[in-house]
């Protein structure tokens, strides 16, 4: 029997199987770089999306940033003219008028420089010099301070308060406490007596 | 000391030793009360050594009654403690006046016995003889003799009806004296005898705000810079304060007030400075604002003199930079004066106007005295002044022109005043002969300091 059709079918059959392998070798090169692109591009992707979830968290941020300030500014600005309003209304409630709320004031400042007086006799000589002379300087700050908040000048010269704002004059009214008084051995204590018309 | 100094102290020295009386203000002691007469006596004393020693030996203790410090032998002089009687005021005036005299023709820097921590206002209570010295901080008034005696000083605020008032300038009026006091309402005018005791009010002025310090007596009138309230509606919407700053001219007879030049500018006429004078019977005052411009007023006529009567480097006034926000601040603010050129003040005598001027970059002398005749509206000449003080605060007169030598400014309402420099008239109204223009004189009087 002869063998020769047996061996050609043969060779034909592992020529096709070799272009078998050879697609699918070509199928899995083109698959492998499928995947091996696929991969870059999902990684392309995760970092495109990661960087977008950034930018995109920054600008929420900023955006959210905004809006907290806005409203939360607005809500404590309106909370603190309401507090404002209240507490002006409860002070006007209680003090009626300015010119009481200044004799208020005056008569705490007098009475506060008695009661600093009446304690200063018990010290020695030297620290009651030393408190006297801080209490004119803290008086005399706080006039210039009063002064400029009463929107006038100060002059220098005598000591005084000139044009305030508004229709009122205030004259020089801190505590008159001399430094150099309790020094001054040469001083008249003798009282003025000045009569009027 | 100079041969001239020597030969008249011991000839006063014999006098003494031989037990003549002192001086012609002795003669008087036995009409006067015993506390008066012990005063005289103390004062003649302290002034005889202070004029020859150049510096006080003697003062009087109003509280004790004592005249102290008696270092030459003759100790202290027990006096009766009853009150001052007011004509001593005078009596002390007279026996100062007589030996002032004797030193009429030299500079002389005078030690200031116990001084004052502030001078709002200087003056002569009488002509040589008593300088009257205004603290508005503390509302005291010190008088001293021309020896830098401190004669008597007052201290307590004025009792008028209910008020308590407390001085803030003091300004001879007619025969008496016109005062700005406050209590803690306001400020008015007052008028107040030459014994310093009797108050009365001054007529209520209409529309007067404020007056600041500096303002000035013109017969009838006090001229000053302050502030009208403004009846305009249109400017006070504008300003939205209601009130116009600018030299003010008030008539006490008529209880008028009018706002002569409006002048916005404040700055410098809170300082301390005096930019107001009177000079033969008109008003002449500087605006400072970015020029310096000397204005005459006559009647309310204000007009501009001619920009010649201002040295030319002294035209231009700089801004102020520092802050006046707080009493320690004015320190700085017056710092900031002491090293910048500059008009500080202006001074009438006779018919003559003199520009007092800072320059702390000139050779010869830092301050200076420009006379003005304003008639003609010309500068005459220059005088430079001996001192070395950083403040000045001047006091013309007859016989002689003081310059109170004041310091650095340590805070508002505090700085040292230690001498009182006095310069012969003649010395300063004809600046041409004057001898502080020749460099040896001027040095002698420098160095007596």
């Amino acid at each position: 029997m002869p063998d020769t059709p047996q061996k050609e079918d043969d060779t034909e059959s592992l020529l096709a199987e070799i272009e078998n392998l050879k697609v699918q070798n070509l199928l899995l090169e083109q698959e492998a770089d499928f995947r091996r692109r696929f991969t870059e591009h999902v990684t392309d992707v995760d970092g495109r999306l990661r960087a977008g979830k950034f930018q995109l968290g920054l600008a929420g941020l900023v955006v959210l940033c905004i809006a907290w300030y806005g409203t939360y500014q607005k809500l404590a600005q309106q909370l603190e003219q309401q507090l404002g309003q209240r507490v002006q209304t409860r002070l006007d409630q209680e003090f009626n008028t300015k010119g009481i709320q200044e004799r208020i004031s005056r008569s705490a400042t007098d009475a506060a420089h008695r009661i600093i007086q009446q304690r200063l006799v018990s010290f020695g000589n030297a620290e009651s010099d030393e408190i006297k002379c801080l209490i004119d300087r803290l008086g005399r700050d706080l006039f210039f301070l009063q002064c400029h908040t009463d929107g006038g000048d100060y002059d220098v010269g005598r000591g005084a308060c000139v044009n305030p704002g508004g229709e009122r004059f205030s004259a020089n009214a801190f505590p008159k406490i001399n430094c150099g008084e309790i020094s001054e051995t040469h001083t008249s204590h003798a009282p003025v007596q000045a009569t009027s018309r | 000391m100079r041969p001239s100094k020597l030969l008249a102290a011991s000839i006063l020295a014999l006098l003494w030793a031989f037990g003549s009386p002192i001086h012609s203000g002795v003669e008087t002691l036995s009409s006067l009360t015993p506390k008066a007469a012990a005063l005289v006596a103390c004062s003649t004393l302290s002034t005889q050594s202070g004029l020859f020693a150049n510096r006080s030996t003697r003062s009087f203790d109003d509280a004790t009654g004592l005249c102290v410090d008696g270092n030459d032998g003759c100790g202290p002089v027990m006096l009766a403690k009853q009150a001052l009687p007011t004509r001593s005021v005078l009596s002390i005036a007279a026996s100062s006046k007589a030996l002032l005299q004797l030193t009429a023709s030299s500079c002389q820097h005078i030690p200031v016995a116990s001084p004052p921590e502030w001078i709002t206002e200087a003056f002569w209570l009488q002509e040589g003889a008593l300088l009257g010295m205004v603290n508005a901080y503390h509302g005291e008034v010190s008088l001293y003799d021309p020896s830098g005696q401190l004669k008597q000083r007052i201290t307590r605020p004025y009792q008028f009806g209910a008020r308590e008032l407390v001085l803030q300038a003091l300004v001879p009026y007619h025969d008496r004296l016109l005062a700005q006091a406050h209590d803690q309402e306001r400020s008015a005018l007052f008028f107040l005898d030459n014994q310093l005791s009797h108050m009365v009010e001054a007529p209520i002025l209409p529309n007067l705000r404020t007056l600041y310090a500096g303002w000035v007596v013109n017969g009838d009138d006090v001229v000053g810079y302050g502030s009208v309230s403004t009846a305009d509606k249109r400017k006070k919407r504008v300003n939205g304060r209601g009130f116009q700053l600018g030299f003010i001219r008030l008539n006490l007879p008529r209880a008028s007030t009018k706002l002569v030049v409006p002048f916005e500018d404040n700055d410098y006429y809170l300082v301390n400075q005096q930019y107001i004078t009177t000079a033969g019977g008109n008003v002449y005052f500087i605006a400072m604002d970015t020029t310096a411009t000397i204005y005459r007023l006559s009647k309310d006529i204000a007009t501009r003199l001619n920009r010649r009567t201002v040295p030319d480097e002294y035209l231009t006034v700089p801004a102020l930079n520092t802050p006046s926000s707080g009493a320690d601040k004015v320190r700085g603010q017056f710092e900031e004066l002491q090293a910048t050129r500059l008009a500080v003040g202006l001074y009438g005598y006779d018919n003559f106007i003199y520009l007092l001027t800072r320059n702390p970059e000139a050779l010869d002398s830092m301050w200076s005295l420009y006379k003005i005749d304003p008639r003609s509206e010309r500068l005459v000449g220059r005088i430079p002044l001996p001192s070395l003080a950083p403040h000045l605060t001047l006091v013309p007169g007859d016989h002689y022109w003081l310059a109170i030598e004041k310091g650095t400014v340590e805070f508002a309402g505090r700085q040292q005043i230690r001498d009182i420099l006095s310069i012969p008239t003649k010395w300063i109204t004809a600046p041409e002969a004057s001898p502080l223009n020749r460099p040896s004189d001027f040095r002698q009087c420098l160095s007596n300091n």
